[in-house]
């Protein structure tokens, strides 16, 4: 593959060792003996897939999800978890890159590499892509065209990051996010976040910077639906058209007409197949699952699905309903796709449902 | 006014695709503009195109879609100016309309509903518009991006028309969603720019209005965006539709298969 220009310049080391190699290491060392994933799973309430997914590297624990596994291991006499992922206390300030008397610019490139911009971030965009255009913010211009992520560190300890969740690429957003845990996180105590999105900035609420990590963490797996033609599946969007004459069909046109879908649906008796999903705060929570779509439920109802342990479906079903928010109805047609280790072929059409709701009902093929 | 990096925001179109935009072809464009001391401008008011028509001493045509006058409520959904600028002063612009099409854009021309924001009051008594062009009878029930108002002061390198274009073609492509990129231009300047250097595939004789004789111009998207996906639209030497160094090789292997085969066939 073509090295991305970026790389040209240099990368900081500070945590070139990566985080999520050290997360497995801490768990499976762990996770011995009596000390089972399971028993790890129920104790603190995750789905068992999810351990798996830590301990095998499949997906990075986020700042809660690293506390309460702490406190875990630490009422079950094994030490040390934090000193593992982060090192021992002592030594981790060399983490904080460059840290003196002036704030830190840094960007997280497309290809996930994590570049200083001593001169600001602008003068990092405008070198790397040769131009003068002083006009020009050419940090914004990065953020929505090359799929860069901003972050500014200040002395004080406040943060500001900004990416666009459409076009940051997951190798960014992971190595942000895993920066903030090695080594942005230890010095940061507020982080304010900012999203390009619809062609305006949006402040994302990030109460503490877990949940900034959490945020990042969710723009990785937004940015890696474009991965889903990697995994051999098909995604395909169908034009309303070609819908047979159904009973999806009859809640579309009841719709159309201003029913409301979940009433049409439950009259239907196709409520077992249909989910129901909330977008308010610009987040989309699942709020119901069916029962006959035979998913963990337990494992998605009330949470939001970007936090799904099956990522690249999860940014399946966002891309999904956000499509439905603005498209009002939308129809797809998935085959060969991997929920939950199995595989399934099914057509789904999305029907948004007031200002922030979205039904979906699905045909199992 | 902003620069046109300012406004260009290419995170609704596939990554592969903007990435080739943002970190190669968009720069080099502006680069060669930035070395004719040229800055691009965006604007999305018509009223730019109107001064510098007014600045143009007449060697600047405004046509119907592009004139403020005869465009009410026209905006940053459906309008943009592309112009450059040298020392604050204009030199050069182009402009695109975003317009749906409804029956046909024949249909469109000869009502003058692409003409005018209001035609029954705006358009003038006896004013038609004659279409015989094939393919406006095919354009239907979709949106097209009409391009015109182009204009660049005499002295200029040919360089800069070339970017104009590129650039403000790309701007449309990422930010819009259309079917069909079109033009309507005199036969002069479609023999001399509609393919290599304004990028349409075919130019149809057709269209009579007002006693003079113009060509329809049009491009599917699907032919823009090879365009970009060959990645050659940053080469302002390699005019726009020729063959990639791997077209022409493919053409040349797949023509070398057949011989083989009639070869084989023979022995």
């Amino acid at each position: 593959m073509k090295k991305s220009w970026a790389s040209r310049h240099n990368t900081l080391g500070a945590d070139s060792d990566r985080f999520i190699d050290r997360q497995v290491a801490a768990l499976r060392q762990r996770l011995i003996g009596e000390l089972s994933r399971k028993m790890l799973a129920r104790e603190i309430g995750v789905h068992p897939h999810t351990v798996a997914n830590w301990a095998n590297g499949h997906s990075t624990m986020d700042g809660e999800a690293i506390a309460v596994v702490n406190e875990f291991f630490r009422s079950n006499g094994s030490q040390g978890f934090i000193d593992d992922l982060y090192g021992p206390a002592r030594s981790r300030s060399h983490l904080i890159v460059g840290l003196n008397s002036t704030d830190i610019c840094l960007w997280f490139a497309d290809d996930g590499a994590m570049h200083e911009a001593p001169a600001g971030h602008g003068k990092f965009v405008r070198d790397a892509i040769r131009i003068s255009a002083l006009a020009a913010d050419l940090s914004e211009y990065a953020i929505r065209n090359l799929g860069w992520i901003e972050c500014l560190l200040r002395t004080d300890g406040r943060a500001r990051i900004r990416l666009c969740p459409s076009a940051a690429t997951p190798a960014a957003a992971a190595r942000a996010r895993d920066w903030f845990l090695n080594s942005g996180g230890q010095h940061a105590t507020v982080v304010e976040m900012w999203a390009w999105n619809e062609g305006k900035w949006k402040q994302i609420a990030c109460p503490s910077v877990s949940d900034a990590i959490r945020s990042l963490d969710r723009a990785g797996v937004v940015a890696s639906f474009n991965r889903i033609s990697e995994r051999n599946w098909v995604v395909e969007r169908l034009s309303l058209d070609d819908l047979p004459e159904s009973p999806v069909a009859a809640v579309i046109a009841a719709a159309r007409q201003g029913a409301d879908p979940i009433e049409t649906l439950g009259r239907l008796g196709l409520m077992g197949t249909s989910s129901i999903f909330s977008t308010a705060n610009g987040e989309i929570v699942s709020c119901h699952i069916g029962a006959q779509l035979d998913i963990p439920i337990d494992d998605f109802v009330n949470r939001n699905v970007l936090d799904r342990y099956d990522r690249e479906y999860g940014a399946f079903v966002h891309h999904f309903v956000s499509e439905a928010m603005t498209e009002d109805i939308t129809y797809y047609r998935n085959k060969g796709v991997q929920i939950d280790g199995r595989f399934r072929n099914w057509e789904s059409v999305a029907i948004k449902n007031g200002p922030t709701g979205v039904v979906t009902t699905t045909r199992l093929l | 006014m902003p620069h046109f990096l300012d406004k260009f925001d290419a995170s609704k179109i596939s990554s592969t695709l903007r990435h080739q935009l943002a970190s190669n072809i968009v720069p080099s464009l502006v680069r060669s503009l930035e070395e004719n001391s040229l800055t691009p401008e965006i604007s999305h008011n018509l009223s730019q195109v109107r001064e510098i028509h007014e600045a143009s001493d007449g060697r600047m045509r405004l046509f119907q879609p592009f004139n403020p006058a005869y465009q009410i409520d026209h905006g940053e959904n459906d309008t943009v100016v592309l112009s450059l600028h040298r020392d604050g002063r204009p030199v050069a612009c182009a402009a695109t309309r975003l317009l749906w099409v409804g029956e046909s854009l024949a249909k469109d021309m000869q009502s003058l509903r692409l003409f005018y924001h209001d035609a029954r009051q705006m358009s003038h008594a006896g004013e038609s518009c004659i279409v015989t062009a094939p393919t406006a009878s095919l354009i239907a029930d979709c949106h097209i991006a009409l391009t015109g108002a182009v204009f660049v002061e005499a002295g200029e390198k040919p360089v800069v028309v070339k970017a104009l274009m590129r650039l403000l073609h790309i701007w449309v492509y990422a930010h819009w969603k259309w079917s069909w990129l079109a033009g309507i231009a005199e036969p002069a300047v479609a023999r001399k720019y509609a393919f290599d250097i304004y990028g349409f595939t075919s130019v149809e004789k057709g269209i009579f209005r007002e006693g003079r004789d113009y060509m329809l111009l049009v491009a599917p998207r699907r032919y823009y965006e090879t365009q970009v996906e060959d990645g050659l639209l940053n080469d302002l030497d390699h005019p726009l539709g020729a063959p990639t160094a791997w077209a022409a090789g493919q053409a040349l292997a797949m023509a070398e298969a057949a011989r083989m085969g009639r070869e084989i066939r023979a022995a």
